[in-house]
């Protein structure tokens, strides 16, 4: 992993943390559904959130699948090298 | 004389009309509005005689609409399913002829009577729906037109459509208040006017769909197995300065094919649902498509909209209005995940929340969209419709 790509993994991180409300330790076990807050809205709440981090938008048809800390890092990434 | 608003933003052109049916609910002093077709960053608007004090507010709760529908919205390629031109040779709007016939009567904003023609040809839609339904084996239900304000809060209907509700009250138990109340009432040509005071608080609206009363029966409860429901019934949308004719009813009439179970029974039931209606479309001679759509959420919630799209959650199908050279949807094919589950707490024996998901039609709309393409004249209507329904 690069140290820019080590970056991306701990702001995603920390954007989950302050999405959810929950420490650092427990990001890994996040994901859609898995979470209270983590419904159909807090889904949009946290892209949107992931998206003003990184300065980047997401097409639609990307949305469906970050449903878990390491999709949102992976689609992050591939956002980054465009 | 017309006032303008600067849009933060360049209104996408899929989102125009959606954006401009958000601007009904401005302000009432909003008569008219447009938006510049081609750059889209501007809207013109008129405001009521008497209130041109407002239109600056008014200016910029236009730009707020803007900004957080922009914000929230992602282009979207529309999937499309199925596709059909119809058989019909019809190109009139037949609402002018059916009022004049006393087949039609507008009692108001929304509000129609419908005569014996329009009432035999849903009858006739309700009898052929249902008859597919029956390959679902599902338990018919009847359920009232009011709905707790609990449920739909616990569903999130309330912060998500607040909108498109129309709340019930009823004057409070207090006998001077409906002795006031029996004296002072009166309609003043556009409302009724009374002390407000007197009005009891919510405790429930009309129901927006019928689906809902389902699920609130099923409640915090345990289901032993997947399970079917259909029933038909009264929902009510206000929609404001949208509402027009049989295409935008403020009251309609809804048959519903309700399941709820495991992710892959409702989905399997989902799509056996679209290919069998489309089968009866077709034998019905329609022009139309069945393809990705979205609900109208309310500004906050805009990007649930976007959250459908992205899950494939909701599917429309959309009938030819040749008079207009558009498209109305007809009916919707949903698929709500567990939302509902985990709202309601709605759980399979081992306490996993249960997804659901609906089809449903408007029958008032099948009505108008099958005489849009065919005509009032049963001599040129399909035999399918023109031999059973009289």
């Amino acid at each position: 992993m690069t140290e820019n790509n080590a970056d991306i993994k701990q702001r995603v991180e920390q954007t989950l943390a302050r999405a959810f409300e929950v420490s650092p330790n427990e990001v890994a076990a996040l994901g859609m559904g898995l979470h209270p807050r983590w419904d159909s809205m807090g889904h949009m709440d946290l892209i949107m959130q992931i998206e003003k981090e990184f300065g980047l938008r997401f097409p639609t048809y990307e949305i469906a699948e970050l449903t878990n800390p390491a999709a949102i890092v992976k689609a992050v990434e591939r956002h980054a090298q465009k | 004389m017309y006032s303008t608003a600067e849009l933060p933003v360049t209104i996408p052109v899929d989102l125009v009309d959606d954006f401009l049916a958000k601007l009904h609910y401005v302000s009432e002093s909003l008569e008219k509005f447009e938006l510049l077709p081609d750059e889209r960053n501007l809207v013109r608007f008129k405001v009521a005689p008497g209130h041109q004090h407002d239109s600056s507010l008014i200016a910029e709760r236009i730009a707020e609409v803007a900004k957080k529908m922009c914000d929230a919205h992602r282009p979207a390629e529309t999937k499309v399913l199925v596709s059909r031109k119809g058989l019909g040779q019809y190109n009139l709007d037949p609402q002018p002829t059916l009022e004049r016939e006393g087949e039609l009567r507008r009692f108001g904003r929304g509000r129609y009577g419908l005569g014996p023609r329009l009432v035999a040809l849903m009858a006739f839609f309700d009898r052929e729906l249902t008859r597919t339904f029956l390959s679902f084996s599902p338990k018919q239900y009847q359920f009232p037109s009011l709905i707790g304000a609990d449920v739909l809060e616990r569903c999130k209907y309330l912060r998500s459509f607040p909108h498109a509700l129309t709340l019930v009250s009823h004057l409070r138990e207090d006998l001077a208040a409906v002795q006031e109340f029996a004296r002072s009432a009166k309609w003043d040509g556009a409302q009724l006017t009374s002390d407000p005071a007197h009005l009891s608080a919510i405790e429930c609206l009309l129901a927006p769909a019928v689906c809902f009363h389902c699920f609130a029966w099923l409640q915090n409860s345990q289901q032993q197995e997947d399970s079917s429901v259909t029933a038909i019934g009264k929902c009510f949308r206000y929609e404001s300065g949208n509402l027009e004719g049989l295409e935008r009813l403020w009251d309609f009439t809804m048959r519903e094919l309700i399941f709820i179970g495991s992710p892959d029974f409702v989905l399997a039931q989902r799509q056996k649902a679209i290919e069998g209606t489309a089968q009866l479309l077709d034998d019905w001679g329609l022009g139309y498509e069945i393809r990705s759509a979205t609900d109208p959420f309310f500004i906050e919630e805009y990007a649930s909209a976007t959250f459908q799209l992205a899950f494939d959650l909701k599917f429309e199908v959309r009938a030819d209005l040749p008079y207009k050279q558009k498209t109305l949807a007809v009916g919707s094919f949903n698929f709500h995940q567990d939302y509902f589950g985990r709202s309601l707490n709605i759980t399979n024996t081992n306490g996993e929340a249960l997804s659901t998901g609906c089809v449903g039609f408007g029958l008032e709309r099948l009505a108008l969209a099958f005489l849009a393409q065919h005509g009032l004249d049963n001599r040129n209507w399909p035999a399918a419709v023109a031999d059973n329904c009289s």
